[in-house]
C-alpha cells in the first residue's frame, strides 16, 4: 500500500505492507533509528513519535495509519552540538544512564511543552507516566523537564 | 564497544546511539526462534517446512559443562534435541530477509512434543532435582538454642522476578571465511564470556570468535549471561555465510532471558534478653529454573542468600543450608541484587519480629546487634574489613528524625491510620574476582579483568577496558581517574569498553575489578613496555589498526562504529584479581595484588542504612 508522510520536514512516499508498523518504518525503511522499540505493545513508551503534533507509539501504528501525517522523531530535534533546549535540559540533569528510553522522553515532553501551559512538577510526572525509565529513575528527568518550561 | 568520547551523552540524547537492533549489515537475514510452548517434553521430530529454517540436531553444537563448586555437573544443549525443559526455550530458527517474513516461516515448522508426566526429573544427572547443596555449621549453635531468651522461626520469600531491561536482548553475526574469524555484536553486560562460550559451542577456538559490544539498553544482570540464542546466531552466519541478525521481542524476553531472585528461606534465631541476636539457623532453597546458566549460576543465588543473612550483625553461631532445585520454568541467573535481596528481606523482617516479640525500638535492637568492632570475621569466616554501622544508624536516626517519625506515626495511628517506619541496615557483596571464582568452584571463566591504556601520539589517552558499559556510566569513572591520576582533560581521554580483543578476560560489568584494574593500569604505565613497536594486522578485516599515530580502518557497512584497540605501540595491562572498595569483602580481603592508592579508598562503599515504610 502506498503511503506518504512527511518526517522531520522531509517528504517520503513509497509502497508498504498493511502490516508494517510505523516504528519498522522509521527504523528500518528510513534508518531513523532513534527511535527505539522497547515492548512492541505501547506499554513503555520508547517508540514516542510525534504524529501532527501528538504523541504517540509508533509500535502500536501501522504504518498506512500514519498516511499523510507530519511525523517527527527524535533526529528532528536536535543533533551533537547543536542540542534543542530540551536535550540540553536532560543532559544538563544526567536525566539518563543507557539512554534507551530517552527519545521516547523527549517526544513526550516536546509534547507537553507544546502545549503552552505551566505543569508542576506532580503533573509532570502524571503526564510523563506513559514513558519507562529503567535506569535512572525519573526525578532528573521530570525536573529537566520543569525547568524548560521556565 | 562503543567509543565513548565526551560527546557520548550527546549522542544519546540526540537518538545517534548505536544499540543492538540499530545494526543491520547489508545482505543480513533476520532470525525468528521456534520456543517450546510446553515445560517438558521429548521432542519426537522436527517438519522445518521450509528451507530457511532449521534446528540443533542440523546445527551440530557441541553441549556445554554446566558446574562450580558444589554442584551437579549437567550437559546443556544450546538447541536441544531430545527435550525441552521450560516454555520458552529455543527449539528451531527460521530466517528471512525480514523479521516479518522470518515470523510467517517459522510459524510453518513443527514441532512434535511428547510431553512428560508431572514429577519426571529434570535431569537424569539431578534424580531429585537439587543442583546445589551446601551447609555450613559454625558450631555452638544447639547450645546458642538451649540457652537463648527467645527463638523465633520464620520463612521468608522473595518472588520470581525479570530484570526487564528496557532494550531487550540482540545478536547480530558475521561469519568471515577467508579468516575463519565471526564477528558477533550482541547486547551483552559480559563480551568475554560470550565469546568463550560461543566459541565452545562452535569447537572452535576464542580468536576465532570476535565479540563487539554496542550501547545497551540496560541488562540489571538479564545481559550477564550466554544465551542458546547467541551460539545458534553465530551458527547460522557460519553456514549460511552472509550476516545473521536476531532481536528479542518482549514475549521471548519475558519468557526466556533469565529470571531472579526465587529463594525461601527458613530462619530460626537464638535471641538473648536484651535482644542480642547469638545464633541463626537458615534453610535456604531457591528454584533456579531448568538449568544452572553457564558456567554455574545455580548455587550463586543460594550461596549469595546464605551467606549474606544477617550480614552486618554481631553472631556466635551460624548454620545454614543452601541448596538450587531445578523446575521447569526460566533458568534463573544474576539478577540485580543475586540473593542479597532475599538475605536482607528475611534478616530485616526478622529483627522486626524480634523487636515485636521484646518490645525493644527496632532501632535500638539493630544498634544493639551491629558489628562494633572492625575488621571482624563471622563465625563461618566472613570478613568485614571496614565500615562504621553504629555511625551510620546514628546519622540515620538523625536524618530521618526518627523521634518525630514515631510522633507522626504514633497520631496517624490514633485517627486509624496504619502507618509505619521500617528499618533496614545491610552490606553488600562486590568486587568479584577471580578468586571468588575459583572459591566457587569455576574453572570455565578466569574472572580477571584486564585494561590497557595507550598514549597515542598526539598525547591523548586511549582506555580500552575488558567491562562493557550497560548504562553505568563507566566511561565518566574512568575520565575523572584519567583527571587524577595522570592529569588529563576529559576531552583528552578516550574511551573503548566491551571489545575482548582490547582487553582479554572481564569478571563483570559493575565489577569495580575493571575500575581498579584500569586505576592500576594507568598508575603505572611504563610497567609493562613490551618489547615490540609494532604489532600484526587483526584478522578481522573491520578493526582499525593502531601502530604509533598511523591509523588503517578498511572500509565496511559497519566501520564507522568499529573501532578495536588492536595491540599498542605500548600498553600496561592490569589483572586486577579484586581488590577492594566495598565495606564488605567476604572472602577477598587482603588479595588485592598490587597497591594502589585507589585500593585502599572506600569510594565504593555500600554499607548503607536505608528507610522503608510498612505496616510494622
Amino acid at each position: 500500500m502506498k503511503v506518504t508522510v512527511s518526517v522531520n520536514g522531509r517528504p517520503w512516499s513509497g509502497e508498504v505492507p498493511a502490516r508494517l508498523t510505523l516504528s519498522d518504518l522509521l527504523r528500518d525503511r528510513l534508518g531513523l533509528t532513534g527511535t527505539h522499540v522497547g515492548c512492541e505493545q505501547g506499554a513503555c513508551g520508547a517508540c514516542t513519535v510525534l504524529a501532527d503534533g501528538e504523541a504517540v507509539r509508533s509500535c502500536l501504528l501501522l504504518a498506512v495509519q500514519a498516511d499523510g501525517m507530519q511525523l517527527t522523531t527524535v533526529e528532528g530535534m536536535g543533533a551533537p552540538g547543536r542540542l534543542s533546549s530540551l536535550q540540553a535540559a536532560l543532559l544538563r540533569h544526567r536525566a539518563f544512564q543507557c539512554g534507551f528510553c530517552t527519545p521516547g522522553f523527549l517526544i513526550s515532553a516536546t509534547e507537553i511543552l507544546g502545549s503552552g501551559r505551566r505543569y508542576s512538577r506532580q503533573e509532570l510526572r502524571e503526564l510523563l507516566s506513559g514513558n519507562l525509565c529503567r535506569c535512572t529513575g525519573y526525578e532528573p528527568i521530570v525536573e529537566a523537564v520543569f525547568e524548560c518550561q521556565r | 564497544m562503543p567509543t565513548v568520547g565526551t560527546d557520548e551523552h550527546e549522542l544519546l540524547v540526540t537518538g545517534r546511539g548505536r544499540f543492538i537492533a540499530d545494526i543491520a549489515p547489508d545482505d543480513c537475514v533476520e532470525v525468528c526462534f521456534v520456543r517450546s510452548p510446553v515445560p517438558h517434553a521429548g521432542i519426537r521430530s522436527v517438519d522445518l517446512g521450509s528451507t530457511q529454517a532449521t534446528w540443533g540436531a542440523e546445527l551440530g553444537l557441541q553441549p556445554l559443562r554446566l558446574e562450580a563448586g558444589g554442584m551437579v555437573t549437567v550437559l546443556w544443549h544450546p538447541l536441544p534435541t531430545e527435550r525441552v525443559r521450560y516454555v520458552g526455550e529455543p527449539v528451531a530458527m527460521a530466517w528471512s530477509t525480514d523479521r516479518y517474513a522470518a515470523e510467517n516461516l517459522a510459524e510453518a515448522i513443527f514441532v512434535d512434543y511428547a510431553p512428560l508426566p508431572a514429577g519426571t526429573p529434570l535431569h537424569d544427572a539431578a534424580p531429585d532435582g537439587v543442583l546445589f547443596s551446601r551447609a555450613v555449621d559454625s558450631g555452638g549453635l544447639d547450645e546458642a538454642m538451649a540457652q537463648a531468651h527467645l527463638v523465633l522461626e520464620r520463612t521468608f520469600k522473595t518472588a520470581r522476578q525479570s530484570a526487564l531491561p528496557l532494550e531487550g536482548r540482540g545478536v547480530v553475526a558475521e561469519h568471515d571465511p577467508a579468516t575463519g574469524v565471526t564477528t558477533l555484536w550482541t547486547s551483552t553486560q559480559l563480551p568475554h564470556l560470550v565469546r568463550r562460550g560461543v566459541a565452545h559451542a562452535l569447537a572452535t577456538d576464542e580468536d576465532s570468535v570476535r565479540v563487539m559490544v554496542p550501547h545497551v539498553g540496560g541488562g540489571f544482570g538479564l545481559k550477564a549471561s550466554l544465551y542458546a540464542e547467541e551460539i545458534a546466531v553465530a551458527a547460522l552466519a557460519r553456514r549460511l555465510g552472509r550476516p545473521v541478525r536476531w532481536i528479542e521481542d518482549r514475549t521471548e524476553n519475558l519468557l526466556a532471558g533469565t529470571h531472579g531472585h526465587d529463594t525461601r528461606i527458613w530462619l530460626r534465631v537464638a535471641v538473648g534478653q536484651d535482644g542480642r541476636v547469638h545464633a541463626i539457623d537458615a534453610d535456604v532453597l531457591s528454584d533456579v529454573g531448568a538449568y544452572s546458566v553457564w558456567p554455574g549460576t545455580a548455587g550463586v543465588e543460594p550461596a549469595t542468600a546464605a551467606l549474606s543473612l544477617f550480614g552486618p550483625y554481631a553472631l556466635e553461631a551460624i548454620r545454614f543450608r543452601a541448596r538450587a532445585i531445578a523446575s521447569n520454568r526460566c533458568p534463573v541467573g544474576p539478577c540485580r541484587g543475586i540473593g542479597q535481596n532475599a538475605a536482607v528481606f528475611a534478616t530485616e523482617q526478622m529483627m522486626d519480629a524480634i523487636a515485636a516479640a521484646l518490645r525493644i525500638d527496632p532501632l535500638e535492637l539493630r544498634r544493639r546487634n551491629a558489628v562494633r568492632e572492625l575488621p571482624w570475621t563471622s563465625p563461618i569466616g566472613r570478613e568485614l574489613d571496614s565500615g562504621d554501622y553504629l555511625a551510620l544508624l546514628g546519622r540515620l536516626e538523625e536524618a530521618s528524625d526518627y523521634q518525630g517519625l514515631l510522633g507522626q506515626r504514633a497520631a496517624a495511628r490514633t485517627e486509624g491510620r496504619l502507618v509505619g517506619i521500617g528499618i533496614s541496615l545491610f552490606n553488600e557483596i562486590s568486587a568479584s574476582g577471580s578468586v571468588d571464582y575459583r572459591r566457587r568452584g569455576v574453572t570455565s571463566l578466569p574472572g580477571t579483568d584486564a585494561a590497557r591504556v595507550v598514549v597515542t601520539a598526539q598525547g591523548r589517552v586511549e582506555i580500552s577496558t575488558s567491562a562493557a558499559d550497560a548504562g553505568q556510566g563507566h566511561a565518566d569513572t574512568y575520565r575523572a581517574l584519567a583527571e587524577r591520576e595522570l592529569g588529563l582533560r576529559p576531552e583528552e581521554v578516550e574511551v573503548i569498553e566491551g571489545t575482548p580483543r582490547a582487553a582479554r578476560t572481564a569478571a563483570g560489568p559493575s565489577s569495580p575489578a575493571a575500575r581498579l584494574g584500569w586505576s592500576r593500569a594507568s598508575s603505572r604505565p611504563c610497567a609493562r613496555r613490551p618489547n615490540r613497536t609494532w604489532s600484526p594486522a587483526p584478522t578481522s578485516p573491520t578493526s582499525t589498526i593502531r601502530c604509533r599515530s598511523i591509523r588503517v580502518a578498511p572500509t565496511s557497512p559497519w566501520s564507522r562504529s568499529i573501532r578495536s584497540a588492536w595491540p599498542p605501540t605500548w600498553c600496561a595491562t592490569s589483572r586486577s584479581r579484586i581488590a577492594g572498595g566495598c565495606s564488605t569483602k567476604t572472602w577477598w580481603r587482603g588479595r588485592c595484588a598490587a597497591p594502589s592508592p585507589w585500593a585502599s579508598e572506600r569510594c565504593f562503599s555500600r554499607s548503607t542504612p536505608t528507610q522503608r515504610t510498612d505496616n510494622s
